[in-house]
C-alpha cells in the first residue's frame, strides 16, 4: 500500500517537473538554445506569486493568471534583447548569454528580496484527501492537475493549430520553414515566451508547497534538464512522460532504498536510458545539432 | 633644464603618492570577511557579516585599535570552490593576514585550509563542523560552539524535558533521526549517535536525505511505520518546513521534534509553518537567553548591538548575526589590542591563546578560552523552543526565559488548522 502511495506522490511531483521541462525542451527544439535561465523563470514566477499574495492578498492559484502573462511578456522582451542576437552564434556564446541571464536574475532577486526563504501560510496547504489507502495533498493535486492540463493543451496546440504547426515546422527545419513563408523570428519569440510563462506558472503552483528563495530555481533546472534530455530534446510529449517517470523514480527510490539516494537513483536511470537510447525516449538522433546553411 | 625639473617634480610627486599610499595602508588593520553572501546559505551568511560589521563600527568609533582603524575586505563564498579562490584572493591580493567567517561547514573547511596553507589566521565565528578545529591547524580558531554541543543539547532536551514530561525513561523513548546529507547533517550523525548512546537511547532509524528534496513523503512514510516519540532533525530552512507540512498531511505524530539549529532556529520556520512551529525544539548558540545571567557590561553591549544591527540590516539580528558580532568583538577587543594592532599570525595566535573571558562575558553568555586545537571551550548549546512564533530558551534553567510547553505535542487531528 505504501508503494502505491509512493507512486502517487511521485506522479504528483512529476507533473510539476513535466511543466517546467516542457518549456525548456520546446525552447531547445525550436531555438536550439539550452536555456540555463529556465530555473530563474520559475523562481521569478514564485516570487511574483508570493508578492501578489503578500501585498494584494491574491491566492497563488489565481496569481497564475497574472504570473503567466507577465512572464510571457518578459519572455518576449528577453528573447528580443538577448536571445535573438545570438540565435546563430556558437553554442558557447549562447551558453554564456543564458547563464549570464540566470546569474543576473538570481542576484537581482537577492537584491530585491534578500536571501531568506519566504513562504505563504494558506488555509488549504495541509488539506488532504483520502482515496482508499492513499493520501492526496491538495496543493500537490492542484499543481499536478493544472500542470497536466497545460501540458496537454500545449500538445494539442502544437498538433492542431496553425501556430502550433508553424512551431513544429520551425523546429524541424528553420530554413525550409522560412522558405515556406513562416515568420521564424516570430516563432522564436513566441516559443521562448511560452516556455517562460510555463515555468512561471509552475513556480506559482509550487508556492503553496515550497518556500521561495533566489536560489530555488537552481534545484529545479537540473531536474528539468534531465527530464528534457531523457524525454528527447525537443520532444514535448517526451518531456511530459519523462517528468512523470522521474517523479515516480525519485519518490519510490526514496522510500524503497533510502531518502538520501532519491536524486542519485534518477541519475542512474538517466544514464541507463542514455546508454540504451542516446537520443532520449522520444528524441531523434542529431536533434542537438543544427545544420546552418 | 625646465624639462629636467619637470621630470624631477613628476618623480617626486609619484614618490609622495607611493609614500602616501603605504602610509594609508599601514594606518588600517586589514581583515578579510569571508561568508556566503549569495546562494542558498546567503541569509545566514549576510547576517554573520553584518554582525561582524557592527563590531568593526563600534571599535572604530572608539578610536580603533592602537589608534588604527579596522578595515574589512568582504568576499562572497557561496560554496567550497568559491571559498578557496576567494580566500586566496584575500590573502594574496588584498594581503590580509586574518580571515573571519565563514558560515557553512563545507565553506569554512575549504577556506580555513587555504588560510592555513598561507600561514594566516582563520577565525571561525559561526560554523560548527568538528573538523574545522580538529585538524591540527595552527592558525585556525573558533569562537562558537561545535556540532558536538548541538548534539548534546538535542539529547539533553530528551532526557531533561521530553522524558520527564511524558513520564518515560529516556531509554524507552522511541527516537528517529533525519539528517540532511551535506557536511552539516552527516557531521551531526556520529555526534548524535554518541550522545544518544551516553543517554542509553538506541535510535530506531537514522535517515539521510537531500535538503533540496521537493517531496519528503518517503521519509515521512518510513517514520510513520516506526511510531516515533521523538524526531531529531538536522535540516536547513526549506526541508525543515516541508517535513512538518508533510508530517501533518500524512498524520505522522510525535511527542517532540528536536532540531539541531540551522533551519529550525530561523524565523523562516514560523513564516512557513505559522502555529505549527510552536512546540518545536532546537539547540544551539542563541541570544534569546535570560540576560540576567550576563555580566553587566555584556548586557549593555548586547543592547547596543541589537539596536545597531536592526538599523543596519532592517531586521532584528538572528543568532548568526550575534555570533558574527561576538566572534569579531572578541578578536577586535581582546586579541588584537594585545598585539598593538599587528596582524602577524604568530603574534595574533599567541594573544589568542592568552585571552580569557569568563562565562557570561560574551553577549550570549559565552566566555572565551581556546583549547590546544583553537576551539573555544567556554561555548555551549542552549535548548530552545518555539513558543507563539518566537524562540524561548528553556534549558539550562539559569539561562531559561520560559518553561517548556506543548510536551507532548498534541496529535495533528487535535491541533487547529491554520
Amino acid at each position: 500500500m505504501i508503494i502505491l502511495q509512493a507512486v502517487v506522490s511521485g506522479l504528483l511531483l512529476g507533473g510539476v517537473y513535466a511543466l517546467v521541462s516542457v518549456g525548456l525542451t520546446l525552447i531547445f527544439g525550436v531555438l536550439r538554445i539550452a536555456n540555463f535561465a529556465h530555473g530563474e523563470f520559475l523562481m521569478a514566477g514564485m516570487f511574483l506569486a508570493w508578492v501578489l499574495h503578500e501585498q494584494a492578498g491574491i491566492d497563488p492559484y489565481l496569481g497564475c493568471f497574472i504570473v503567466g502573462p507577465v512572464l510571457f511578456a518578459a519572455g518576449l522582451i528577453i528573447e528580443r534583447l538577448l536571445i535573438r542576437p545570438v540565435i546563430k552564434a556558437s553554442h558557447m556564446t549562447q551558453i554564456f548569454v543564458t547563464v549570464g541571464l540566470a546569474v543576473f536574475l538570481q542576484n537581482g532577486a537577492l537584491m530585491i528580496w534578500g536571501a531568506d526563504y519566504h513562504s505563504v501560510v494558506l488555509s488549504y496547504a495541509d488539506t488532504v484527501w483520502f482515496v482508499g489507502p492513499v493520501v492526496l495533498s491538495l496543493p500537490r493535486v492542484v499543481a499536478f492537475a493544472v500542470a497536466m492540463a497545460l501540458c496537454l493543451a500545449l500538445l494539442a496546440f502544437l498538433r492542431w493549430t496553425y501556430w502550433g504547426k508553424a512551431v513544429r515546422a520551425t523546429a524541424e527545419d528553420r530554413e525550409i520553414a522560412r522558405v515556406m513563408g513562416i515568420e521564424t523570428e516570430q516563432i522564436y519569440a513566441f516559443t521562448f515566451a511560452t516556455g517562460a510563462a510555463l515555468a512561471g506558472i509552475a513556480g506559482a503552483l509550487l508556492l503553496p508547497i515550497y518556500a521561495v528563495s533566489p536560489s530555488v530555481g537552481v534545484q529545479f533546472v537540473l531536474v528539468a534538464f534531465i527530464v528534457a534530455v531523457l524525454g528527447g530534446l525537443g520532444s514535448a510529449l517526451g518531456a511530459i512522460i519523462a517528468g512523470l517517470a522521474i517523479g515516480v523514480v525519485e519518490v519510490l527510490s526514496g522510500f524503497l532504498i533510502a531518502p538520501g539516494l532519491q536524486q542519485a537513483v534518477y541519475f542512474v536511470v538517466f544514464l541507463l536510458v542514455l546508454i540504451i537510447r542516446p537520443a532520449g525516449l522520444f528524441g531523434r538522433r542529431g536533434a542537438e545539432e543544427l545544420v546552418v546553411t | 633644464m625646465v624639462k629636467t625639473y619637470k621630470s624631477i617634480a613628476a618623480a617626486l610627486s609619484l614618490a609622495l603618492l607611493f609614500a602616501g599610499g603605504t602610509a594609508a595602508a599601514a594606518d588600517t588593520i586589514k581583515i578579510g570577511v569571508l561568508n556566503p553572501l549569495s546562494g542558498s546559505l546567503a541569509s545566514l551568511g549576510n547576517d554573520s557579516t553584518t554582525g561582524a560589521e557592527v563590531a568593526r563600527d563600534m571599535v572604530n568609533e572608539r578610536g580603533g585599535i592602537a589608534g588604527k582603524q579596522v578595515e574589512y575586505f568582504k568576499a562572497d563564498a557561496p560554496n567550497a570552490t568559491a571559498a578557496v579562490t576567494e580566500a586566496a584572493r584575500l590573502l594574496d591580493q588584498e594581503k590580509v593576514k586574518i580571515i573571519i567567517g565563514a558560515y557553512g561547514s563545507s565553506i569554512s573547511l575549504a577556506a580555513s585550509g587555504e588560510a592555513e596553507k598561507h600561514k594566516a589566521i582563520f577565525w571561525e565565528m559561526n560554523s560548527g563542523s568538528l573538523k574545522i578545529t580538529g585538524r591540527g591547524h595552527r592558525y585556525t580558531f573558533r569562537t562558537t560552539l561545535t556540532f558536538k554541543n548541538l548534539a548534546e543539547g538535542a539529547v539533553t532536551a530528551i532526557t531533561q524535558i521530553v522524558a520527564p514530561a511524558t513520564k518515560m525513561k529516556p531509554a524507552d523513548v522511541r527516537v528517529v533521526m533525519m539528517l540532511e546529507d551535506s557536511a552539516y547533517g552527516s557531521g551531526m550523525r556520529p555526534l548524535l549517535e554518541e550522545a544518544l548512546e551516553k543517554a542509553g537511547i538506541k535510535p530506531l532509524a537514522i535517515e539521510m536525505y537531500s535538503a533540496k528534496s521537493t517531496d519528503l513523503s518517503p521519509l515521512v512514510l518510513r517514520f510513520k511505520a516506526l511510531k516515533p516519540d521523538v524526531v531529531i532533525a538536522s535540516s536547513y530552512a526549506n526541508d525543515a518546513i516541508l517535513f512538518v507540512h508533510q508530517a501533518r498531511q500524512f498524520d505522522l505524530n510525535f511527542k517532540a521534534l528536536i532540531g539541531t539549529g540551522a533551519g529550525h532556529g530561523r524565523p523562516g520556520l514560523v513564516e512557513g509553518l505559522g502555529k505549527d512551529a510552536d512546540g518545536i525544539f532546537t539547540t544551539g548558540a542563541t541570544m534569546t537567553i535570560n540576560s540576567g545571567g550576563l555580566k553587566p557590561e555584556a548586557k549593555a553591549l548586547l543592547e547596543d548591538f541589537e539596536k545597531r544591527f536592526q538599523a543596519k540590516a532592517g531586521h532584528p539580528s538572528s543568532t548568526h548575526g550575534a555570533m558574527g558580532f561576538m566572534g569579531a568583538w572578541f578578536l577586535l577587543t581582546e586579541v588584537l589590542p594585545k598585539t598593538g594592532g599587528d596582524t602577524d599570525p604568530e603574534k595574533v595566535r599567541a594573544a589568542a591563546m592568552d585571552a580569557s573571558i569568563p562565562i557570561g562575558g560574551g553577549i550570549n553568555g559565552y566566555g572565551l578560552k581556546f583549547d590546544a586545537e583553537g576551539q573555544n571551550e567556554r561555548s555551549f548549546g542552549v535548548v530552545q523552543q518555539w513558543q507563539d512564533g518566537t524562540l524561548a530558551a528553556v534549558y539550562p534553567k539559569e539561562l531559561a526565559t520560559a518553561a517548556p510547553v506543548l510536551v507532548p505535542l498534541p496529535e495533528w487531528k487535535d491541533r487547529p488548522k491554520q
